[in-house]
């Protein structure tokens, strides 16, 4: 049996990049400005721009999903990016300071729904998924896991990038 | 419309959909809010007259579709209707939470539009 989901990389890069944009549009009212996709293998942190030094990731978020193929949706964003986002769903006044535990569960409900929105886009067509819930920092490397498209972003204010990790098909 | 509980475990999605009960001027008394099913019941138990749940899917504890279950031992969907509300929309879980008695659901990303429709055939 081989791989359940014919979706390619670029199909995925499309999904993922109208599944960020549904919700960042719905829910955020917010544009985003597409600063790098692809489906390279590496963490989505290294398409981050931050002015010529590496970028400083300092909220993550990562949605587990089983299936058909087992694997995660990441969100990775810069503290700037993340209190953007928590400002933008909790519809903050600009500068409004949000605390940590509000930002990190701001990050985890959007993971949430840009996962929701990609799995009935890229996911569902291929069987029956069920996504976990959000979890905090956890998206260390896997060997048995591979990116299947990820792409990288800014908003108003700081950089955040999503990411799909697919663990190898277990069938051969 | 007497009291509605917002059963989610995220707090900023709590929050979110307060306020879109606000922007879609659905009339609500009073609003308890709960981060999961083993919560949301003991809300219940506590204040018989809640009378519409808005509930996530996916959550720690108890789930979105073990809370209705729970629920609908007690209540009808007339008595007490229950929206779900999830990412997970027409997906399998959506499909059970339905045919456990769940009155109906909506997808996040959710508009105000989205809520009051779902909404509308229970509120005053």
């Amino acid at each position: 049996m081989g791989n359940p989901i014919h979706c390619s990389a670029e199909e995925m890069v499309a999904h993922l990049q109208s599944a960020v944009e549904d919700v960042f549009q719905t829910m955020l009212n917010t544009m985003i400005t597409l600063i790098d996709a692809g489906c390279a293998e590496g963490a989505p942190r290294a398409a981050l721009p931050s002015g010529g030094e590496p970028a400083r990731v300092q909220f993550e978020a990562v949605v587990p999903f089983s299936g058909p193929r087992n694997g995660a949706v990441v969100l990775q964003c810069t503290a700037e990016g993340a209190m953007d986002i928590a400002r933008g769903l909790l519809m903050l006044e600009a500068g409004c300071s949000v605390p940590l535990e509000e930002v990190q569960d701001a990050i985890g409900e959007c993971a949430n729904m840009v996962s929701g929105s990609l799995k009935t886009r890229a996911l569902d067509p291929y069987g029956v998924f069920h996504l976990g819930v959000p979890q905090f920092g956890t998206s260390s490397a896997d060997a048995s896991r591979r990116s299947a498209g990820q792409l990288a972003f800014r908003m108003s204010e700081g950089c955040a990038a999503v990411e799909v990790w697919m663990e190898e098909s277990a069938a051969a | 419309m007497n009291k509605v509980l917002i059963v989610d475990d995220s707090s900023t999605m709590r929050k979110i959909i307060m306020r879109v009960l606000r922007q879609a001027e659905i009339a609500v008394d009073n609003v308890i809010e709960a981060g999961n099913g083993v919560e949301g019941l003991a809300a219940l138990g506590a204040n018989p007259d809640i009378g519409l749940i808005l509930s996530d899917v996916n959550m720690p504890e108890m789930n979105g579709i073990d809370f209705v279950k729970a629920i609908r031992s007690s209540h009808t969907k007339e008595q007490l209707p229950v929206i779900m509300v999830t990412t997970e929309g027409g997906g399998a879980m959506v499909n059970t939470a339905m045919e456990l008695g769940a009155n109906g659901y909506v997808c996040k990303p959710f508009t105000p539009d989205s809520i009051r429709s779902a909404l509308e055939p229970y509120v005053g």
